[in-house]
């Protein structure tokens, strides 16, 4: 049977116009491309049916995707951007939109602890809205299959990981993910993946007692007598604890097995085979071609340091080595098989879904050796080659290498701590790119902006951050040190936010004002910019889609006009930072609260002026009091303008002789002065 | 001609003539069983019997066919009854053999559906349909109250005879599938099966050939698992197959009939049973464990004689090994260390037999049972010898008036001490019963319907009511019991065939 020419070319031609345009967008090899216009070229029936009926397959799996990782998806050539273009957005996805309805399974509406219904399709619905606000780099929470729920909590945030390698169906479906990448780089946006190397979720216990059930056990004879050898040390002298198997307190020998007549060994870990809530052994667990076998890969329990959980954060091997609280077991990442295993599941969803960065996760509590063996692994990935992936059967499997080479992918990770040694030791030796700059938010954001103190804890701050984080991008990396590149933040998902510390709106905007300003990458947790101030978690995880996506608030145009500066300004992108004033005056003297800078670059330089106080408005000046007034860099009589200042506002000082300039700044507020020479025009 | 395979009645009857001498096994075989050298001398064996039969078939004259009913036809076998123990209890049964005495058993009903046709309306050749749904479990609505029943479905096969060949029986579907039982235990001691397959079975001069196949999949982790895993996305847990592996359990029975009235008659059994591998994981820790393939075996033989219908004695001869001594419904009680059971023995020697005068009726059995489970070792309580005698002589009170008195004596002694009592216990149990019934066909001691009283005084030793009850169970201290009830017991049309 022979169909009609007219009918065959014309599909023939949507059938190839559309099998290119699949092959383009990497949903099908190109390679397939040949086999699309032999087929569709044939007249015989049954050439002509097996032809449509191949695209109608090869459409479908690209309409729907699946949830199996395979390489090839890229939605941009190579990133070349610098990063300290860029403005952060932090948003976790069950909380920013609610796009998919379908997905909306054991939902529980306002009980923030709980599945709220947010996903991927939210995030593409509303990057208009983002877009309006100004930021440019998305980072998403995590993108896992999670333990669904522990302790009545549930695992919207997606840091109780159990499968690896396959997305969380609360989100979306892979391809859902994948278009989120893709309509995200449409638009300009780059998309950061947060990944956990550290643990996983609660999936195993302890079975201390041995007798095969989680238990919850109180051990000892009360107090008053100091623990025999043979007996489990009790905390703070005490003779009695309570401990439960799922999350026992840790022992630096190995969680051990204990009774009443004493110790009797390593304590056997127990998996939990709960399919209803994901309670079930870690994957991958097993080669392909083994599925259910346990005792491999992420099942094995060697592949976990079994040491139970973290009690004394001052001591480094519990931090390294505990299990996170709330049961979190903690990975025995000093072994090179696990380490390659990590490094391949996620390089594995670099390939799956084009992401441009790794926000990592509990980064201290994972020893340096194995940041200076993944950061490489993943850099060289990026760089086009492919990577060894023993979760796979084959042993000579690999991740295969990007079609395109993704340059300056972004790692920086989360070392929670305010201590600079710390966090900057872990940008040292070809480790992360960047991090979390805690100690700033805790030194200044919360202490000088939230509590009042002086003005030169910036300034410490700044000289610190200068002699305690690497100086020397790494090899493959993003191309600029972490001393240029520390991700700034007011607060996130795991602390109080700004306005639940201090419920001041100008305490905010200046704030914001610094950090839009200073060196580094600004990064911006989500709902800030609608004023949320919520408390500790989860109170401080607010569903976004309650304030109608409103763009007109007086915070979220204070954000967009930042922004709009920052990227206007190439020196507040790019500049060095040196201070111009600090003080450590606070109550009614004639600079209290002051702060100024100045980010030059390329011969451009930018002034900021912000002043901390709560109570006055203060001058770059300590005249009145037989002090000195602010000297610059500026040359006598270069005309600054505020560029922040309202339209209709005084915005014009003039610098005096030998750049000497005094800013009179309102309690809270904040200049931002460019010489008028240099100013543009931002929307 | 008449099949030898009867099920609520032991008589077994064949009319026709004829010979058989069988091909015995060469010594070297008998004494290298399960050498592969030996399988093949068996095979050969077993095609050199086929041949024989196959031979005579073709001189065999048609079969003439048992029913000349066409169309719908009902039978049924049941019984019903209610005890007391005379303490204030409900009336129980005292067994601690295998196979004890029938007279208490819970209520078990079969109804049994037909339907007959011709085949090409040569009423020499049919097909009929069976389906006997069954209800078991003593579950009487007006006794507990309870709106449930056991409902299985035991027959549901269709069979063709003569069709194709004289003497042909062609079968297909879920069925009872067994020969001669002793009445007195509710007790079939060589060939028994239920599956679900196909048989043929070819009958000619006094000679029947009957082979089938099955399979069966019980419900258990030996043989089927399925798991729950969660969600491919959001939504239901999924289901997964781990573990499916049927058994296999084929038959083979030899027959052959010595003259009419009186008569004689031999069988000779066998059965296969195969079991392939497969995993499964443990519920407890998720581990996946291997499961061996595994094989069992029966051979056995049935003699019987009969002056007359009512006047007959059988003696059968059984011996099981691996799965087929746990019979095929029936997942292993324990395993070698390999996780199979070759090692699993079961031996039965059982005779029953039954005598009818005019003013009174005998009947009679026992079985001698010795059980090896394959859990290694020499002290197992899982393994035991047991034995049983029972006679029941019937007085006739004229023609529907008639009485029985049962008396029996069984008792089992296990390999290894008993659990709670730290010792081999020797469980015995007299009986004796007394039995006024109503027969409304009148005299015999299979003639059924009954309707019947019963008084029944057991004496049970220690060690019984040791190895059975619970000492806060009330039975645990009746040294003497009685059960005082009535019942009932029919069977008509049933579908022994």
């Amino acid at each position: 049977m022979v169909v009609q020419l007219k009918l065959s070319l014309t599909r023939y031609s949507v059938a190839l116009i559309a099998a290119y345009v699949l092959a383009q967008l990497g949903h099908i090899p190109r390679r397939m491309l040949p086999r699309f216009a032999v087929g569709a070229l044939a007249l015989n029936a049954t050439e002509y049916a097996r032809t449509l009926i191949l695209l109608t397959t090869i459409l479908f799996v690209a309409a729907c995707g699946s949830d199996a990782l395979d390489s090839g998806f890229r939605t941009t050539p190579g990133q070349t951007g610098d990063w300290r273009d860029e403005v952060i957005y932090q948003l976790l996805v069950d909380r920013f939109g609610n796009g998919d309805l379908q997905n909306d399974v054991n939902v529980n509406p306002g009980a923030l602890g709980r599945f709220q219904g947010g996903d991927w399709q939210g995030v593409i619905d509303h990057l208009d809205y983002l877009e309006a606000l100004g930021v440019t780099t998305l980072w998403i929470s995590p993108v896992v299959r999670n333990l669904e729920t522990d302790a009545n909590f549930d695992s919207y945030h997606g840091y109780w990981q159990q499968d690896f390698v396959h997305v969380n169906p609360h989100f979306g479906s892979l391809s859902k993910l994948r278009e989120l990448v893709q309509t995200a780089h449409a638009h300009n946006f780059k998309v950061i993946l947060d990944i956990v190397t550290n643990h996983t979720a609660q999936l195993f216990y302890y079975d201390i007692n041995n007798n095969g059930v989680p238990d919850e056990n109180v051990y000892g004879a009360g107090c008053g007598e100091a623990a025999p050898a043979d007996k489990m040390a009790c905390p703070g002298g005490a003779l009695i604890s309570h401990i439960t198997e799922y999350d026992p307190d840790f022992d630096p020998n190995g969680v051990r097995g204990y009774t009443s007549l004493g110790f009797s060994g390593a304590a056997p870990i127990r998996w939990l085979y709960i399919p209803e809530i994901d309670r079930m052994p870690t994957l991958p667990g097993a080669n392909a071609g083994q599925a259910l076998a346990t005792q491999t890969l992420f099942q094995n329990e060697n592949w976990y340091h079994k040491k139970g959980r973290i009690t004394d954060y001052s001591i480094r091997d519990q931090v390294l080595t505990g299990d996170f609280p709330g049961g979190l077991k903690d990975l025995n990442t000093e072994l090179p098989e696990v380490r390659a295993a990590l490094a391949a599941v996620f390089a594995r969803w670099i390939s799956a879904a084009d992401f441009d960065g790794f926000r990592i996760d509990t980064l201290k509590h994972v020893e340096h050796e194995f940041w200076q063996d993944f950061c490489p692994k993943i850099r060289k990935f990026c760089a086009g080659q492919p990577l060894a992936d023993p979760t796979q059967a084959d042993p000579s499997a690999t991740v295969p290498a990007l079609s395109v080479a993704k340059q300056k992918f972004f790692m920086f990770g989360e070392s929670f701590d305010g201590d600079d040694d710390l966090d900057g030791s872990y940008t040292m030796n070809q480790e992360v790119d960047s991090v979390f700059f805690f100690p700033q938010k805790f030194a200044v954001f919360d202490r000088v902006f939230k509590h009042g103190a002086p003005t030169t804890a910036i300034e410490t701050q700044i000289n610190t951050k200068a002699v305690k984080y690497s100086a020397v991008a790494s090899s493959d990396g993003i191309g600029v040190p972490a001393t240029q590149a520390l991700v700034n933040f007011l607060d996130n998902h795991d602390v109080p936010r700004f306005l639940f510390d201090k419920p001041s709106l100008p305490a905010l905007h200046s704030a914001l004002a610094y950090l839009f300003t200073e060196d580094g990458i600004p990064s911006l947790y989500y709902g800030t910019e609608q004023e949320f101030a919520g408390g500790n978690d989860p109170t401080n995880r607010e569903r976004l889609w309650d304030t109608g996506y409103r763009t007109d608030g007086e915070t979220f145009q204070f954000i967009h006009r930042l922004i709009q500066i920052r990227k206007a300004y190439a020196p507040l992108r790019r500049g060095d930072i040196k201070v111009k004033w600090s003080t450590a005056h606070v109550g009614v003297e004639q600079d209290a609260g002051i702060f100024a800078f100045e980010r030059t670059a390329e011969g451009h330089a930018v002034l900021v002026v912000i002043n901390t106080s709560d109570s006055q408005t203060s001058e770059t000046s300590t005249a009145s009091s037989g002090g000195n007034q602010m000297t610059t860099d500026f040359s006598a009589g270069t005309e600054l303008i505020d560029v922040l200042a309202p339209s209709g506002t005084p915005n014009q000082l003039t610098v005096g002789p030998s750049g000497a300039l005094t800013v009179s700044v309102p309690s809270r507020g904040a200049k931002i002065l460019v010489p008028s020479r240099d100013v543009m025009g931002i929307q | 001609m008449r099949f030898f395979v009867t099920v609520h009645t032991p008589l077994a009857l064949s009319l026709s003539k004829g010979r058989l001498r069988l091909y015995r096994p060469s010594t070297s075989l008998r004494s290298a069983r399960g050498a592969r050298a030996v399988g093949r001398e068996r095979l050969r064996f077993f095609l050199l019997l086929l041949s024989l039969f196959s031979l005579a078939a073709a001189a065999a004259e048609p079969a003439p066919v048992t029913d000349p009913k066409t169309g719908f036809d009902f039978g049924s076998y049941g019984r019903v009854g209610v005890g007391s123990d005379l303490r204030g209890h409900e009336g129980f049964s005292t067994n601690v053999v295998s196979h004890g005495s029938r007279l208490e058993e819970a209520p078990y009903l079969e109804l049994d559906f037909y339907y007959t046709g011709l085949i090409g309306g040569d009423a020499q050749k049919r097909w009929r349909v069976v389906l006997s749904p069954a209800f078991a479990g003593g579950d009487l609505f007006h006794y507990s109250g309870s709106f449930t029943s056991h409902l299985a479905l035991r027959n549901a096969y269709v069979e063709t005879q003569n069709l194709g060949l004289a003497g042909l029986r062609i079968w297909a579907g879920s069925r009872i599938y067994r020969g001669d039982d002793l009445y007195l235990f509710d007790y079939w001691p060589l060939d028994s099966l239920n599956t679900v397959g196909a048989g043929v079975a070819y009958t000619f001069r006094k000679y029947e050939i009957a082979i089938h196949g099955g399979l069966n999949r019980l419900d258990d982790l030996y043989q089927y698992e399925n798991l729950t895993q969660p969600p491919r996305g959001l939504g239901p847990t999924i289901q997964s197959t781990v573990l499916d592996r049927p058994r296999f359990v084929a038959s083979l029975k030899l027959s052959k009939q010595f003259g009419e009235s009186p008569g004689a008659k031999v069988a000779l059994y066998s059965e296969l049973h195969v079991l392939p591998s497969g995993d499964y994981i443990r519920p407890d820790n998720m581990l996946k464990q291997a499961l061996p393939g595994d094989l069992g075996w029966v051979v056995g033989a049935q003699f019987g004689g009969w002056l007359r219908p009512s006047v007959f004695a059988n003696l059968w001869l059984r011996c099981a090994g691996g799965l087929a001594a746990y019979g095929e419904l029936t997942v292993p009680t324990g395993l070698d260390p390999t996780r199979k059971v070759s090692d699993a023995r079961e031996v039965v020697l059982a005779l029953s037999g039954n005598y009818e005068s005019k003013w009174v009726g005998v009947m009679f059995a026992s079985y001698y049972r010795r059980f090896v489970d394959a859990t290694p070792g020499g002290f197992n309580p899982a393994s035991y010898h047991e034995g049983i005698l029972s006679v029941r002589p019937q007085v006739y009170f004229g023609k529907y008036f008639h009485s029985a008195v049962e008396l029996s004596y069984q008792s089992r002694r296990t390999d290894g001490p008993d659990y709670v009592a730290n010792r081999v216990l020797v469980p015995q149990i007299f009986r004796f019963s007394v039995l006024p019934l109503v027969s409304p066909l009148g005299k015999g001691t299979y003639s059924r319907p009954i309707i019947y009283a019963i008084y029944t005084l057991s004496v049970v030793n220690g060690d019984a009511r040791i190895a059975q009850y619970d000492p806060s169970d009330y039975r645990y201290g009746q040294g003497v019991a009685h059960y005082l009830g009535i019942g009932a017991e029919w069977w008509f049309n049933s579908s022994y065939r």
